[in-house]
């Protein structure tokens, strides 16, 4: 055996271990996607089964989309999602441009009350929330839904980080110019900034199709719930059925695996661009 | 007139971050934080002045040690369990290769798995006679009622679920190093263990660092996986201090108690974060 | 007055911020603008009501999923279509969530005071009832009932039911879903293993004795469990209340009247002995080794035939007898009685209806029309047999319908008929802490069967718990 097979032989094995590692990594996906296909019978007879008899039985997929409003829940929450993330893009982006461009009184008091949100529990104040949100009368809207997701203080300092590897002179030399402020923030720091947007969005709107508490709340009218929550309305006091629930699942798994898989590789180049000069 | 405007404009652009913040964050955080000083009734009255007294039962009430112990103790076993696990995965996948993306991709997928859902999935593989971790290994333990094993369990969960972003991140940093660092110790022949304490370790120490905080604060405010899976028991055992908390606002009607916690656990996240910028100082390495 | 003026300015402000942000990004707004409040109620209820304004659209919050849902939503769609329609009425169930979450709904919503985001009928759980009482906008079942508005007086309740809703000697709620804890057991597994399964155990001891004949092991695991369940308040508001420890035919769980005299400062398992009698027997029932004291999912497990006999309500009939479908015959009697010389008998647990008053005599009306529908014994009946919660009129029981269908499935007596065979003063407690103290007896019990803790002590901290529990309560809401 030559020394170039035998590395590469050592390359492919150590390839497909990596692989096997992964997928033992993802085992509870596959686990719970195996459930979704099998009957309540099949569940609960011993041995414990990862994989169904057949993937044919769509019984439980059939119940959550006939039974509860399961488009709609996903319209809402991709709404949701969306919404959120293009607020917290902007309050990022606003926030950073002038953490990286500008020389301010307070700026580092300012900097640190930002940073200092994320350490209040969220649980501590979202009656507080509630209470504000209706007295803005907008409960049970989208408004509503996303009002307290507008802002994010991790990706106000990430996008910071970010921010920071851009030279303070162009700012000066835009303004020199005769170019405002806003443009140069549009046409050029945006544009320049992009790999980090890109890696903010996957990253809250993943985040935003997971949230529960608030759109449980905040929401009346079942035609506004997000899909985490029509998923608990499947768990009943009376009967704890698998089957639909781990269906449900899958259903509200399976938008954020697949915009997860199309952006991977954005969000590494992302993350890369955004610790260039930390 | 120029001037002025250039003066203000920092604080414009501030200005969406900060009235959302002050008024969604800020604003109800400081009426948990006044109302910890008082009486209030299960309708969410200010009855009257209490002055330190919500404090006082508090720190009298020996709940709040177990749900500050079991707080910590799961700070202690999720931090180290998931910085140490990412940093594997981002150590042995550091070169791009024919597999590199579809290992990548499933080291981690688990980031786009919600708590709720995670929760539900793993109910369901610890679950003592239906699930498959009991029959596979031959175990008999009633993972999530037993009060020995019940708050490791939620912790496993919770390493899951945060891995991917851990393992990401990680292997964003380490692809970011510059290569001439990493060329010249291979060339000076250093071991590949070597290479990876001496070298990349030190150079990746902020993201480690950031990683770290992160993890810190979330640990330390941890609910959701307890409000689904066990509402703090099995005797209390994975009662975490939030959780004690919305327990006492929600099921107890007792928001004097759960506000004067709110703020003790405020204080004392903001304390680990000033100490972990303490060591910080002295052990993270920049360029 | 400056306080809202400065909630007015912000309020601008940022509404101002929001719509300029979202403009920006292009389509945003309009969304926004689509989903005014109130208009995403209506706007998928399908018939219109602007043709003729009479129409008055009223929401029903509950906590029912599955099936129970599917049967409130029946319910509502029967009376839209009948009464309703000749009436200009019409009721959209909303489920808000389990139990749990219903409650945390309506408390939130209760603090904003903000009556547009209220629902005009609401179901609460019993455990709230204390609660519910000090709401103003809430109105009490005691005065319905004595102004004789929905045709129906006190007596034509469920005596236990009614009992379980009052609050400082008023009734608060209105009865709806009663159900009573039943004993569940798998027929074939007791022929199995040589019992009658007509005649399933009677006392806890009994219940030991059976369940190490039915326990299956192979080598040192078990297969199979006789007896699984974790107790909590629950159960054992029946297994204390039915002690008869002073002639009265019931026990008390907590004083005053187990808080429906007045609000429960104490509990009164420790000084009345019951919790010690009880953890006595159950111990050494639990000690045949073949009890499953942990929870381990025990109604998939009893349908999977891994747990023989278990406890569960007599609204679980529909889920139990689907789980055990085609494998074996489902058997439901009473709860066993803690010992020869208890009186037997269980508490009724259940929700209750509540009209939410938004100052419009006619939507308050229009609930009451509903009401009206919602408790004939037809109805009733309906709901009676699509989920095995029980009648909260009793008349339901003397229609020929309900016979003929008890003839066909006699399991469906066995709640009601224990409910009618028990005293009306035995209860779970009620008070502003159920669940804390539900959480110390389910650890004090696990605390004795697994030995690290002994009869005593256990009742002594489990009590202590409580106290301590309903002190702290008690001290915020003087």
């Amino acid at each position: 055996m030559s020394r170039k097979t035998k590395e590469s032989l050592s390359y492919n094995l150590g390839g497909l271990l990596k692989v096997a590692l992964g997928i033992l990594l993802i085992f509870p996906i596959i686990y719970g996607a195996g459930l979704s296909f099998m009957d309540a019978a099949e569940i609960t007879t011993p041995p414990p089964k990862v994989l169904p008899r057949s993937f044919g039985y769509l019984e439980n997929y059939i119940t959550i989309f006939t039974k509860t409003k399961m488009l709609r829940f996903l319209l809402n929450s991709l709404l949701v999602s969306v919404l959120g993330t293009m607020g917290r893009l902007i309050t990022a982006v606003t926030a950073s441009f002038a953490f990286c461009f500008y020389e301010f009184k307070g700026k580092n008091f300012l900097f640190y009350l930002i940073l200092g949100s994320m350490m209040i529990p969220g649980d501590a104040i979202i009656l507080t929330n509630y209470l504000t949100v209706s007295r803005l009368g907008i409960m049970n809207t989208f408004l509503g839904l996303v009002i307290i997701y507008l802002v994010h203080a991790n990706y106000i300092f990430m996008m910071r980080q970010s921010m920071l590897s851009l030279p303070k002179s162009l700012h000066e030399a835009a303004l020199m110019d005769g170019c405002s402020s806003l443009r140069f923030l549009v046409s050029i720091v945006i544009p320049l900034s992009k790999p980090i947007i890109t890696t903010i969005s996957l990253s809250s709107f993943v985040g935003l199709w997971n949230i529960y508490l608030w759109p449980l709340l905040i929401t009346n009218a079942e035609e506004m719930r997000t899909v985490q929550v029509g998923i608990t309305m499947l768990n009943t006091a009376e009967q704890q059925s698998y089957g639909p629930i781990m269906a449900a699942s899958c259903v509200a798994l399976f938008p954020a695996i697949v915009i997860f898989l199309i952006s991977q590789r954005y969000i590494v180049r992302g993350m890369t661009a955004g610790a260039v000069k930390g | 007139m120029k001037k002025l405007t250039k003066k203000i404009e920092p604080y414009l652009f501030l200005l969406p971050a900060l009235i959302l913040l002050g008024l969604f964050v800020y604003y109800p955080f400081g009426k948990t934080v006044i109302g910890s000083f008082f009486l209030i009734d299960r309708y969410g009255k200010f009855s009257s002045f209490a002055g330190l007294k919500n404090y006082i039962r508090l720190f009298s009430d020996e709940g709040f040690y177990r749900a500050l112990f079991n707080t910590l103790k799961h700070l202690v076993m999720m931090v180290p369990s998931t910085i140490g696990l990412s940093l594997l995965l981002a150590l042995i996948s550091d070169k791009k290769s024919r597999f590199s993306r579809i290992y990548e991709t499933l080291f981690c997928l688990s980031m786009a798995v919600s708590t709720a859902v995670a929760g539900k999935i793993f109910q369901m593989l610890f679950n003592p006679s239906l699930g498959i971790i009991n029959s596979v290994f031959g175990l008999n333990i009633s993972w999530l009622t037993d009060k020995t094993y019940a708050l490791p369990a939620l912790t496993v969960i919770l390493i899951w679920t945060e891995l991917g972003f851990s393992y990401i991140y990680l292997t964003a940093a380490i692809r970011n190093l510059p290569a001439d660092v990493l060329e010249s110790a291979d060339v000076e022949g250093a071991g590949r263990l070597q290479k990876t304490w001496k070298i990349i370790l030190p150079l990746i120490s902020p993201s480690l660092f950031y990683l770290f905080c992160t993890l810190s604060v979330s640990s330390m405010i941890m609910v959701r996986l307890v409000l689904i899976l066990t509402q703090g028991g099995p005797a209390g055992s994975t009662e975490t201090l939030i959780y004690r908390m919305y327990n006492m606002a929600y099921n107890n009607s007792n928001y004097s108690s759960a506000y004067a916690l709110g703020v003790v656990v405020f204080v004392m996240v903001l304390g680990l974060m000033i100490l972990n910028f303490r060591m910080e100082k002295r052990s993270v390495f920049y360029e | 007055m400056k306080k809202k003026m400065k909630t007015r300015i912000i309020t601008a402000v940022m509404a101002a911020a929001l719509a300029a942000g979202m403009a920006g990004c292009g389509g945003g707004t309009s969304q926004n603008k689509a989903d005014a409040p109130g208009k995403a109620a209506s706007s998928d209820g399908g018939s219109s009501t602007g043709a003729d304004g009479g129409i008055i659209e009223l929401s029903l919050w509950h906590p029912m999923g599955g099936v129970n849902g599917e049967t409130v939503e029946r319910i509502a769609a029967g009376f839209n279509e009948t009464v309703g329609k000749e009436k200009g009425i019409k009721v959209s169930p909303v489920y808000q969530g389990a139990n749990a979450d219903l409650a945390k709904k309506l408390k939130a919503a209760f603090q904003a005071n903000d009556f547009k985001n209220m629902p005009d009928l609401t179901f609460c759980p019993a455990g709230e009832t204390g609660y519910m009482q000090g709401i103003d906008v809430v109105v009490k079942a005691q005065d319905i009932l004595d102004q004789n508005l929905i045709g129906l007086g006190i007596d034509d309740f469920e005596p236990a039911a009614i009992k379980a809703l009052t609050c400082e000697n008023k009734v608060v709620g209105l009865p709806y879903a009663p159900s009573a804890i039943c004993m569940y057991y798998n027929k074939d597994a007791f022929k199995e293993a040589g019992l009658d399964p007509e005649t399933p155990p009677r006392t806890i001891k009994e219940l030991g004795e059976y369940s190490a004949k039915l326990t299956k092991r192979d080598g040192d695991t078990i297969t199979q469990y006789g007896f699984g369940v974790l107790l909590d308040s629950w159960p054992l508001s029946s297994w204390i209340g039915q002690q008869d420890t002073d002639g009265k035919g019931y026990s008390l769980f907590g004083n005053n009247d187990n808080g429906h005299s007045a609000g429960m400062t104490k509990v009164e398992f420790d000084s009345n002995n019951t919790m010690k009698t009880f953890l006595t027997e159950y111990k050494a029932a639990c000690e045949t080794g073949s009890f499953k004291y942990l929870e381990d999912d025990r109604k998939n497990n009893f349908g999977a035939g891994n747990i023989t006999i278990t406890l569960a309500s007599s609204a679980d009939i529909l889920g139990m007898n689907e789980l055990a479908a085609g494998k074996f015959e489902v058997g439901v009697a009473y709860l066993p009685k803690v010992n020869d010389s208890s009186v037997g008998g269980v508490s009724c647990g259940g929700s209750a209806l509540y009209p939410i008053d938004k100052g419009d005599a006619d939507r308050l009306a229009a609930v009451y029309e509903y009401l009206k529908y919602l408790y004939t014994p037809q109805i009733q009946l309906e709901w009676h047999t699509s989920t095995g919660y029980l009648a909260a009129i009793p008349a339901t029981y003397e229609l020929e319908e309900y016979k003929e269908f008890i003839k066909e499935h006699p399991l469906y007596a066995v709640g009601a008929g224990q409910l009618h065979d028990s005293n009306m003063n035995i209860q779970e407690p009620m008070c502003g802490v159920g669940g804390a103290i539900s959480g110390f007896i389910k650890d004090g019990i696990v605390s004795v069967l697994d030995g690290s803790s002994d009869i005593d002590s256990a009742v002594a901290s489990m009590a202590q718990a409580c106290n301590q529990a309903l002190e702290d309560y008690n001290l915020a809401n003087q």
